[in-house]
């Protein structure tokens, strides 16, 4: 991202909605935790934005164009899409339902927790932003 | 909208289990009727769960398909009558008793009443507590940017 905004803050907004985006399927999995033959389901999106962060790097092979294969199969930033996965219950229930109730309220908590944190550093490159733009005052 | 469809999700499942709610205390409430309208005594109800998408409008429905991400509401499909037949009670006292003397009673198992009560009232916090992080979640985004 070219401008004032730099790729953090790109990668603060992915974060951020993919945070929100997960709080609701954790939040539909808390609602069907006893609708019959449900399965629950989870996003990741650590792996795919490892990934991304280190797409400038050029890959092993030379190119001469932004087009070329550099043998590295990196999505760029804003590409990068979170992926649904089914979480299994290791206990199981009897209507073939897999929601796990405690282990989806640790996780909208872990989400949560998360989520203000991103919202704190985001808020906090913006504070910055401001006070460069005004020459030092707050 | 990611918090609007994670708050509708939450409330579809409050309002789910607290019609389970309704229909046990229904059942608790019954546990000694002998006469309902459709003759004979109150037999026990079940609620039936569906996870469905979430309600859309005309133009969503033409546009999209469900994707794999979309959050699923907890949806009463039905209320089902539970077939086990009746007690037979030896009453011969009460108006309902037949020739020898047998009344039959609905078959509620107060304790199956109560356990499936429990059960409905965890949920119903459980959806409270994901409404609420949903919330604070909502709250701070609106705090972004904010000197």
């Amino acid at each position: 991202m070219s401008g004032i905004f730099d790729r953090h803050v790109q990668l603060l907004h992915k974060s951020l909605d993919f945070r929100a985006k997960r709080n609701a399927l954790l939040g539909s999995n808390v609602a069907n935790a006893e609708t019959p033959g449900y399965k629950s389901k989870d996003l990741v999106f650590e792996n795919a934005l490892g990934k991304a962060m280190n797409a400038h790097i050029p890959g092993p092979l030379n190119t001469t164009s932004l087009q070329h294969f550099d043998g590295r199969h990196a999505t760029p930033l804003h590409m990068v899409k979170p992926e649904v996965i089914r979480t299994s219950n290791p206990v199981g229930n009897m209507d073939e339902n897999s929601v796990d109730l405690e282990r989806e309220m640790v996780k909208l908590g872990e989400n949560q927790v998360v989520y203000q944190a991103l919202t704190r550093f985001i808020g906090h490159k913006f504070t910055q932003l401001r006070m460069s733009i005004r020459e030092g005052e707050v | 909208m990611n918090f609007l469809d994670a708050m509708a999700a939450s409330s579809s499942g409050l309002s789910a289990q607290r019609f389970r709610m309704n229909i046990i205390s229904a059942n608790i409430a019954n546990a000694q009727t002998t006469r309902t309208p459709e003759g004979g005594p109150y037999r026990r109800r079940d609620v039936i769960f569906g996870a469905l998408p979430a309600p859309r409008t005309f133009e969503e429905e033409l546009r999209a398909q469900v994707k794999e991400d979309d959050p699923l509401h907890a949806k009463v499909l039905g209320v089902a009558i539970d077939d086990r037949p009746p007690v037979l009670k030896y009453d011969p006292s009460h108006p309902d008793s037949n020739e020898e003397g047998y009344v039959a009673m609905p078959n509620i198992n107060p304790m199956e009443e109560m356990t499936n009560l429990m059960l409905a009232s965890r949920s119903y916090e459980a959806n409270v507590a994901a409404y609420n992080a949903t919330k604070n979640m909502a709250l701070r985004a609106l705090e972004i940017g904010r000197a």
